[in-house]
């Protein structure tokens, strides 16, 4: 019967939608609300030495050649490392001590394959078939009441896949079949749980959109797009019944070749995702001071360049952790170093931090997720990974 | 939970085929399989629309020409032209063809063989790369289509080999030029062995160190379509001889690569990985170990000849059983052919109507961008992929207003929604049908039905 009552929501919405009337939002007192988390998925690699360039390492103009970076143009952070210039408006949040970059992170599964690195990433486990679910589903699993998750796009990334009803949506549409057609396609889909499922999920979270009046125009470049996504995730989470989860996927990440150094292909995309953090930030309100991001890619891309004037996969990447709850302004990390006997396969930035330990450090921090339901529902096994602490204001 | 038939025609025009035509079913009802298979041998030429489209050469000369005029965004506004000309091209072709096994056929190898729109430079060539390298090899050996494919410029520029250069070849030692692994790590990954078919880094390595070279020639003006656009450049080329996967491969130039991709094209676990994937296509989402096993010993046995292993899979009564058992969700892309076929629409004009343009966009909008997959891989080919809430939505809006589109034609809905699904339909949605309020709604019902949906 949970097909019926999860139906009846999804009518209450339409004739809320319906009568123009949004479904009642309250602020949260600032700080005070649910927490929030969001996944930013980087996908095809970014390259984390052009990111967050270790741009006082002595061995780091050595090592990168051709792309190592202009000191001058670096945002400073440390002693040791600085932020590329296309992610000036992060700067500011690294100084209010609200974005915290993780260096020398890596997954367990060290192969260099985009696809198996995704699923592991994805699904938190050391393979890429090592689960069918994600982790965010598990972690959503673990959480009380019934929250929801979201993600920006058409597609379910495997991450939101599992047990827990996530759902997706896409902020440039605004417009719904009519009711009674709905009405009649739900009843053929009783028999069918997947699609019945789905389309119950779908109405809802537009009917969310169109209330919270985050939908966009319909036509739209592919900046806009990705701009339009970030907004849409901070202006859905900001509402009180919204997600509380929320996974935006970004591609375009895989380097090969004439990536650029402070101007350049990869210079765009970075630009992009700072405007789009932004966005998020600047969509979500009040609810930033509960709400963390995390920004993440399956791998990193080899420290010298190839002959083509980009990078080729590499293992070891750079994680970006933001939030108003995030002890920020420093960068972490046990720094593996750049001299040629100090990169992993002699190529790549030796990881020293586990993937899986940040995840389980943002959850917990992020999200309130107990060690007891890390370590059995979340990332079960993972005993010899443990959490780092200290990343989060209590 | 879904209504299964034991009718083999219905497979046959919707698992295997691209949705029925009306009529097309019943055409076929006598001998399904025979209609399979005669689809992978004698082959009626390809739709005008699809041989009407310049070869790469022509397409090359004309993208370098834009280029000189130096104006970024005429350039770009000429590629999108083509390559929206290349995909009605061949959405026409896939909602119109009689051999629609066949055009399914190309397409699982084209998406495993992908090159994508996606990467701007090539966006001009996509169409080319499958009208060029994939359809005249689908049903060929396998050696063959994956040189035509990793030879076509489209692949070459895609994976970054054109500027790839043997640090020890006579251009090594200039600034900024060297070696990039990109394609020869997807070629073993994606196109030949799989990600676990025993490679490792340093064959990685060398394989790219055999592929130096490969590269794209400029067109001469006024050179015909014969002409290829495929050069090798021996002063890119890595000299010395090379370790592969256990081998050595004496220096010898483009043979070299050739002699590994043939090697590889042969490989066990080749054989292994295209059974699968072609299990996946048609038998279900996670398909039995003896199908994939026994389509595996057909193409080692065949020395990968594809003809052969269709044949093998349409002969296997175990995957008529296994495929009636398990359903697989249309991708947008079928959907919206899958529609468009049923509607019964004919390319009688020379200008393509707005509808049916209206109807490949409509594939975009549900998530799958045609000839522009996300990665190299290609786009999934398994139900959670395709079964994201907006998505479901959006088929479900689609259905709506292509069952306004052509419902009012269709005299009894009834009658046509047996033509099409036969004793697959479910009581239920057959009731629905029948008490639709018009036959735009009764339309629509049936093309957003699970029946429907599911191929």
């Amino acid at each position: 019967m949970a097909l019926i009552s999860s139906r009846r929501r999804f009518l209450a919405g339409l004739a809320a939608g319906a009568a123009a009337a949004p479904l009642p939002s309250f602020a949260w007192a600032s700080g005070n609300g649910p927490h929030r988390f969001v996944l930013v998925l980087l996908r095809g690699g970014l390259d984390a030495l052009a990111a967050v360039p270790p741009i006082d390492d002595p061995h780091y103009r050595d090592a990168r050649g051709t792309l190592a970076l202009a000191p001058k143009a670096v945002l400073p952070l440390d002693n040791t490392f600085g932020l590329h210039p296309a992610l000036a408006p992060l700067a500011n949040w690294y100084a209010e001590g609200h974005l915290m970059p993780v260096h020398a992170v890596g997954l367990s599964y060290r192969g260099r394959s985009h696809f198996n690195a995704q699923d592991a990433l994805e699904n938190g486990t050391e393979s890429p078939s090592g689960a069918d679910s994600g982790w965010l589903n598990r972690a959503l699993v673990s959480m009380p009441g019934e929250p929801s998750a979201t993600a920006i796009g058409t597609t379910l990334p495997l991450v939101l896949r599992g047990d827990a009803t996530a759902s997706s949506v896409d902020p440039t549409r605004k417009s719904r079949p009519p009711e009674d057609f709905v009405e009649s396609v739900l009843d053929l889909y009783a028999r069918d749980p997947i699609l019945s499922d789905a389309l119950t999920q779908a109405l809802e979270t537009r009917g969310q959109v169109m209330s919270s009046g985050s939908a966009t125009r319909k036509r739209a470049s592919r900046t806009e797009r990705s701009s339009a996504g970030f907004k849409a995730a901070g202006t859905l989470m900001a509402d009180a019944n919204g997600p509380r989860i929320m996974v935006v996927d970004s591609a375009g990440w895989d380097t090969h070749a004439r990536q650029g150094t402070e101007e350049g292909a990869l210079a765009r995309l970075l630009a992009g995702l700072a405007s789009g953090l932004v966005e998020l930030r600047a969509g979500l309100g009040d609810v930033w001071a509960s709400t963390t991001v995390l920004c993440i890619s399956e791998f990193g891309r080899t420290v010298r360049p190839n002959g083509t004037g980009g990078t080729d996969h590499g293992t070891g990447g750079v994680a970006l952790l933001a939030g108003g709850n995030v002890l920020g302004g420093r960068v972490v990390t046990d720094w593996p170093g750049l001299r040629p006997q100090d990169l992993l396969d002699g190529r790549d930035l030796r990881p020293t931090l586990a993937a899986r330990q940040l995840f389980k450090a943002a959850l917990h921090g992020g999200l309130d997720i107990s060690d007891n339901a890390l370590e059995q529902v979340v990332f079960p096994g993972t005993a010899a990974l443990p959490r780092p602490t200290g990343w989060f204001r209590s | 939970m879904r209504h299964r038939s034991s009718d083999p025609s219905i497979l046959a025009v919707h698992r295997f085929g691209l949705g029925a035509r009306p009529g097309e079913r019943r055409s076929i009802r006598s001998d399904p399989r025979g209609w399979l298979e005669a689809q992978l041998r004698s082959f009626t030429k390809p739709s005008k629309r699809l041989s009407q489209q310049p070869s790469h050469p022509e397409l090359y000369r004309e993208h370098l020409r834009q280029r000189t005029r130096g104006e970024d965004q005429g350039a770009r506004r000429w590629a999108r032209t083509v390559y929206v000309e290349e995909r009605i091209a061949r959405f026409v072709h896939a909602v119109t063809t009689d051999q629609p096994f066949r055009e399914r056929w190309v397409r699982l190898f084209s998406n495993l063989l992908c090159v994508s729109a996606r990467k701007r430079t090539i966006t001009f060539a996509v169409g080319a790369h499958e009208r060029e390298a994939i359809r005249p090899h689908a049903v060929g050996r396998y050696e063959s289509l994956l040189l035509a494919s990793t030879k076509h410029p489209a692949m070459l520029v895609y994976l970054d080999n054109q500027q790839s250069v043997g640090p020890g070849s006579a251009l090594g030692s200039a600034k900024g030029k060297g070696l990039n692994e990109n394609l020869a790590r997807e070629i073993l990954e994606l196109h030949t062995v799989g990600v676990s078919g025993g490679y490792t880094q340093t064959d990685v390595t060398e394989l790219a160190k055999m592929l130096t070279g490969w590269t794209v020639r400029p067109p001469k003006e006024g050179v015909g379509d014969s002409e290829t656009t495929f050069l090798y450049a021996k002063r890119r080329h890595q000299p010395g001889s090379k370790t592969f996967m256990g081998t050595v491969y004496p220096e010898s130039g483009q043979q070299e690569g050739e002699r590994a991709l043939k090697r590889l094209a042969h490989h066990p676990s080749t054989a292994r990985h295209i059974a699968h994937k072609i299990a996946v296509h048609f038998v279900a989402d996670d398909p039995p170990e003896p199908i994939v096993a026994d389509l595996a010993q057909c193409f080692r046995d065949t020395e990968g000849n594809l003809q052969a292993v269709g044949d093998s899979l349409i002969h296997d009564d175990r995957v008529w059983e296994e495929a009636a058992r398990n359903p697989k969700l249309r991708t947008p892309e079928e959907v919206a052919i899958a529609m468009m076929r049923a509607s019964g629409w004919q390319d009688r004009r020379s200008k393509v109507p707005e509808t049916l343009i209206s109807m490949e966009k409509a594939i975009q909008q549900m998530g799958q961008l045609p000839l522009s997959p996300p990665s190299p891989a290609g786009w999934p080919d398994r139900q959670e992929d395709w079964a994201g809430p907006e998505q479901i939505l959006r088929r479900v809006e689609l259905a709506e207003k292509t069952g306004a589109l052509f419902g009012p034609q269709i005299r009894s809905p009834k009658a046509y929604a047996d033509d099409l699904l036969g004793d697959r339909l479910h009581p239920e949605t057959r009731q629905a049908i029948a008490r639709a309020p018009d036959r735009s709604t009764a339309v629509a019902l049936l093309l957003a039905s699970p029946e429907f949906q599911w191929r």
